[in-house]
This record gives structure tokens, C-alpha cells and sequence, in this order.
């Protein structure tokens, strides 16, 4: 559809618009693939910088007036939201794989260091439950009221992740190990069911102040 | 025949305790509208209802002959909107803001909006946020303008701008109504715009509509009667909408001009009211002054 | 043509308009024939409402002075221009009847009568 491709379109000119805050985390990210945990690290933290600083951006000047006056479906905007942060978890996962698995030829890497596969598809599993949990909270609340829900959310995630990691830290090649090629399934579904749970929210939402 | 039709339009705030209920409201097609109203009267939360951003407790709005909330997007893909608060990104500049929006509009002329672009001087390497607020309203209209809407739907255009720029931006009104087929409904509570270009007025007060006619025939049908405070009887008081009276005499408005005439007589004067005597004389009479 | 209007005078704003018009067209400033500005166009220039210019222009079309033809504007009429000058004549002496009328009826002399319309002629 037309409108969704130009709604991409927009999302990609915002993030453009500040890759500046970006691209450090991304390299960031990238350079650190000698370790999954400080990979994985930089990965969440890009994510939230994607998810939420472009809605943050769109309220500070009153962006949600400007999709509102445009000729496009409430549906739309959602959809295009959804496909720009499936296109954020291929992509960042993926490149923390090939960047961890170029590391891997280069030097030896002690094994719960390493970056698998499996840990690759772990990042996107966890990456579809970030994203599906927070994107609807942005969509009904939008990012002013959502901000510290959203906020709680992460920290939540990062302590979570935190005490797992005390407990096992090869925790992310266990899931790997436990879920396999069926960590892309799940995580297609979770963002699935948010979507179906944000569209509605999105369309009964009125923009006031 | 009527660009905008509202009908049974209620919508109400909890906080506050604000309700806008517009049993009928209708904009005609070809001419300038203009919407006023103080602040908080409404005129923003109408605006929003047309763009369906808002939708109403109760009550219908068709635009162009279409359903505003029903069918959204074909409405507003021939509405050129500037809002209050425009919503762009502020770090984006005009040019990357053009390419985000150009692509939504069918009709976009790409001619016309550098012509537009260069009448206004705007640079389109500029940062938005780095731009005066007149420039940014004449980017905001640029835009707007530039897709051949049919109907041009603006709250407050003139507002926080200095006279100069405020004109501007009415000549740029006016120009566009050349065009046939556009009509132009724009909210403002700086009534000398009205006096300048409206060809029909709508007055808004505490979310209901006050008067709405042709701006000539209801400025042509009250006067302002300045007289002598002994003209003041229990006869005459009656024709008078709002009265204020001073140590020195009277001044008062008054919607049958022919009987205070006949009345009064010369010992008054008369003068014809502006928009904003019209404005201020029936919302102060609906104040109980 | 030159056509000057006052927002603050009495007079409506469409009958301002439309005098000036008959005046230039009576005293041949504007030919048989000739081309009017568009209604949009006086509107934008006179800083008037449409609506105005409109009536304006309407009223003339009633009254003969002007054609508007669909598409292509609106023309001084090619009607005589005597005639022209008959119905403008006629509707003065309409009003001058009623004058009159109104002057009989209290009494008021012929030589007082026409004291008051010179008075009247030279202000205006």
C-alpha cells in the first residue's frame, strides 16, 4: 500500500534525523562483538533509542498532529511502525552475527563469550518482546504519558536479564539451545499479537491538548 | 453548495467541564469563512473533529460531501491543513519535510511549491526549528497550498505574527479564492482579518455558535448608537444587544438600526460596527453585561 | 475607473460599488463592450467580501448596465446608453417623489424644498 510505503518512508527521515545519537551506539554495538554480553548490551539500548526516541521526537513537536492532518488510515501508521521495528530486529541481530562471527575467525573467544547463531535468534526473540510489549503502551499513551512506563519496562527487562545472567550466564545460549529456528516463529507472533492489540488502541485514540 | 455540514455536533471534556454543541453549522463552498471565538471557546476542538482527530460524542461532519471520520484519508487528501501547532520535526530541514510529506498527496505540484518557496524566500537547506515563526507558518501554508486542496482549513494563522506578515499571509488568502472551486475556513480570534477577507463570519462562545451569516450583511444590519445618556429609556433600552455607559454618555449595539433611528434621531450617532464590535457587543449581551 | 469605498460610511459597501460602476459607465468611462474585472478579482483589490462585489455586479446586470456571459466575464452592456440614462433617471424620480411626498405632507414650501436639494447637491 501507497501510504504505508511514504509512512516507512517518514519513520526512516526521522531516524535519519538523528543518527548522529545513533551511530555511536551503533558502532558501539558493532565493536563490542567480541562479547555477547556487551554486544547484546548495546543492542538494547539501540533498540530503545529506536522505538522510542522518534515518537519522543514526533511529540516534542507535536508530530502526531502532523500523521493526523495526513490522508492516511490509523491502521497504516500502526503497520508502518510495526514493519520499521521488524526491519530493526533482522538488521541489528544480524549484524552482531556477522560482525561476531568475523571476531570468531580472527581470535580465540572463550565459548560463553562467543556469538552463536542461536544467541543471534535469542537477540530477536527478546527484541520482538521488547518491542511488543512497548510499542502498543506508545501507541495508546503516546511517548509524553508512556515515558515512564516505558522507562520501567526497560529497567525492568535490563534487571531481569541482570539476575538471569547471575544465575546462568549462558542463559542466552540456553534459550538458543531450547528454542532453536523456532525463536523466529515466536518472535513473528509476539510482534503479531501486538499488532493486533495496538491497532484498535491506535484507532480509538483521540489527540487532544 | 456547503463545503463543511455539521449536524448534532456534541462533544464534551470532562475536565473542565467544556461541551461543544454544534446542532448545525455550515461553511459555504467557494468564499473565505472565517471562525472566531476567544480562547477556549472551541474553535481548536472543532477544527480537530473536521481533521478526525477528535471524534464526537455525537453528531455528524461531512466535508466535501463525505463522511470526515468514515472516509478520513479521501478527505483529507484534498484538505490542505495548518494547524496551530504544525507537528513537524523540528531538526528536519524543509526539504527532507517536503519529501516526507509530497508523497501522500496525489495531486502535489511540485512547480508550485517552489514558486510558493521562492515568494516566501524559504530555504529548503534550513533547519525547521532554526526558522522565525512567520516563516515557519508560511512553510506550514507552502505545504498545505502546494497539493491543489479544495478546501484550505487553517486555526489561527495569524496568530503570533506582526502585522506585516499577518497581511501577508491574508493576500496570500485571497489570492488562492482567484482559483475557483477553493474554499477557505480558518479560525482566529484577531477580528480585523475578518474585517479584511471573510465573506462569511461564524461566531463561536463557550462552544455554541452565536451568529453566523455573511459578514457584510450582519455588519450592515447593526449599528453602533453613541448618544446622550437621557436617549436611554425603558423604550429604547430593549433595542440595544449590549450597552455601556460612561459618565459622558452611552454606547451601545444595536441589531435594528432603522427603529433606534426613528428613536433617537440625530441626536446620536451611528457608525457601522467592525467584526469585532459585532464579536464583543453579542458575546458580552450572552455574558448577562 | 477609480472606485473608492468608505467602511465606515452608512451606506452598504454593495451599493457603493455599484454606483461607482453606473457613474463610469454613464459618463462613458467604461465603453460598450467593454470588459469588467472579474468578481473575485475587485473583491481582492477593493479588499471587500466576495459576496459584496457579487451583489454589486448583479444588481447592475438586473438593472442593464452590465452582461455576464459564463465563462467569459462581465461586459458593459452595448444597451443604449440613453437608455441607460432613462432607467437611472426614472429611479431618481422615484425618489424624488417620495421626497416630495414626505415634504407636502409637513407643510414644507416649494422655495424651502428646493433650498434643501441644492444644499444636498453641493455636499455630495
Amino acid at each position: 500500500m501507497e501510504n504505508v510505503k511514504n509512512l516507512v518512508r517518514m519513520e526512516g527521515y526521522k531516524l535519519l534525523c538523528i543518527r548522529k545519537a545513533l551511530f555511536g551506539y551503533l558502532a558501539l554495538m558493532v565493536f563490542s562483538a567480541f562479547a555477547i554480553q556487551s554486544a547484546g548490551f548495546f543492542f538494547f539500548i539501540l533498540l530503545y533509542l529506536l522505538t522510542y526516541t522518534p515518537t519522543a521526537y514526533d511529540e516534542q513537536s507535536k508530530g502526531e498532529y502532523h500523521i493526523g492532518m495526513l490522508p492516511v488510515e490509523r491502521v497504516q501508521v500502526v503497520q508502518a511502525k510495526y514493519l520499521v521495528s521488524l526491519a530493526e530486529l533482522v538488521v541489528l541481530p544480524l549484524l552482531i552475527g556477522l560482525s561476531g562471527g568475523l571476531v570468531n575467525c580472527l581470535i580465540e573467544i572463550p565459548e560463553n563469550y562467543q556469538i552463536s547463531f542461536g544467541v543471534v535468534l535469542s537477540l530477536f526473540f527478546g527484541g520482538a518482546m521488547f518491542v511488543g510489549v512497548v510499542m502498543p503502551c506508545l501507541l495508546w499513551l503516546g511517548s509524553i504519558r508512556a515515558r515512564y512506563l516505558v522507562m520501567t519496562i526497560y529497567l525492568l527487562s535490563f534487571a531481569g536479564m541482570g539476575a538471569i545472567s547471575y544465575l546462568d550466564n549462558q542463559w542466552m545460549n540456553h534459550i538458543a539451545q531450547a528454542g532453536g529456528i523456532w525463536l523466529i516463529p515466536s518472535g513473528l507472533a509476539v510482534l503479531l499479537f501486538s499488532y493486533a492489540v495496538a491497532v484498535p488502541l491506535y484507532r480509538r485514540r483521540q489527540f487532544t491538548s | 453548495m456547503y463545503v463543511i455540514e455539521i449536524s448534532g455536533l456534541k462533544k464534551r471534556f470532562e475536565e473542565g467541564g467544556f461541551c461543544l454543541d454544534l446542532p448545525e453549522m455550515r461553511v459555504p463552498e467557494g468564499y473565505i469563512t472565517g471562525f472566531i471565538g476567544e480562547n477556549g471557546a472551541g474553535k481548536t476542538t472543532t477544527l480537530k473533529l473536521m481533521m478526525d482527530m477528535l471524534y464526537p460524542d455525537e453528531g455528524t461532519i461531512r466535508i466535501l460531501g463525505l463522511d470526515a471520520h468514515l472516509q478520513g484519508p479521501q478527505v483529507r487528501a484534498q484538505i490542505g491543513y495548518v494547524g496551530s501547532t504544525p507537528g513537524y520535526l523540528a531538526h528536519a530541514t524543509l526539504e527532507t519535510l517536503k519529501r516526507m510529506h509530497a508523497p501522500f498527496y496525489p495531486n502535489w505540484d511540485e512547480a508550485l511549491y517552489r514558486r510558493f518557496c521562492d515568494r516566501f524566500s524559504l530555504d529548503g537547506k534550513k533547519k525547521y526549528k532554526d526558522l522565525s515563526t512567520g516563516k515557519q507558518k508560511q512553510f506550514s501554508i507552502c505545504i498545505a497550498l502546494s497539493h491543489h486542496p479544495k478546501l484550505l482549513l487553517m486555526d489561527e494563522p495569524t496568530a503570533n505574527l506582526d502585522p506585516l506578515a499577518r497581511q501577508e499571509i491574508l493576500d496570500i488568502l485571497t489570492e488562492e479564492l482567484q482559483r475557483e472551486g477553493v474554499s477557505v475556513f480558518f479560525s482566529t480570534h484577531i477580528t480585523s482579518d475578518l474585517d479584511k477577507i471573510a465573506d462569511y463570519v461564524q461566531f463561536l462562545h463557550h462552544g455554541r455558535l452565536l451568529i453566523a451569516g455573511e459578514k457584510d450583511r450582519i455588519c450592515e444590519g447593526n449599528r453602533v448608537v453613541k448618544g446622550p445618556l437621557h436617549l436611554l429609556t425603558p423604550e429604547t433600552e430593549p433595542l440595544f444587544v449590549n450597552l455601556r455607559r460612561s459618565e459622558f454618555g452611552f454606547t451601545g449595539l444595536t441589531g435594528c438600526p432603522d427603529e433606534v433611528f426613528s428613536l433617537l434621531g440625530d441626536e446620536a450617532v451611528y457608525e457601522k460596527p467592525t467584526v469585532e464590535d459585532i464579536f464583543l457587543g453579542y458575546t458580552q449581551a450572552e455574558r448577562g453585561h | 475607473m477609480n472606485i473608492i469605498i468608505s467602511n465606515t460610511s452608512p451606506q452598504p459597501l454593495y451599493e457603493q460599488v455599484e454606483e461607482q460602476i453606473k457613474r463610469a459607465i454613464l459618463s462613458g468611462e467604461l465603453a460598450p463592450g467593454e470588459a469588467l474585472p472579474s468578481i473575485r478579482y475587485l473583491a481582492r483589490e477593493l479588499r471587500v467580501s466576495i459576496i459584496t462585489a457579487k451583489r454589486a455586479y448583479d444588481d447592475l446586470e438586473r438593472d442593464g448596465f452590465v452582461q455576464t456571459t459564463q465563462g467569459k466575464g462581465t461586459f458593459v452592456s452595448l444597451a443604449n446608453l440613453d437608455r441607460l440614462r432613462e432607467v437611472a433617471m426614472s429611479q431618481i424620480e422615484e425618489k424624488l417623489a417620495e421626497a416630495v411626498g414626505a415634504a407636502k405632507a409637513i407643510g414644507l414650501g416649494l422655495e424651502e424644498f428646493q433650498q434643501i436639494i441644492e444644499e444636498l447637491y453641493r455636499e455630495a
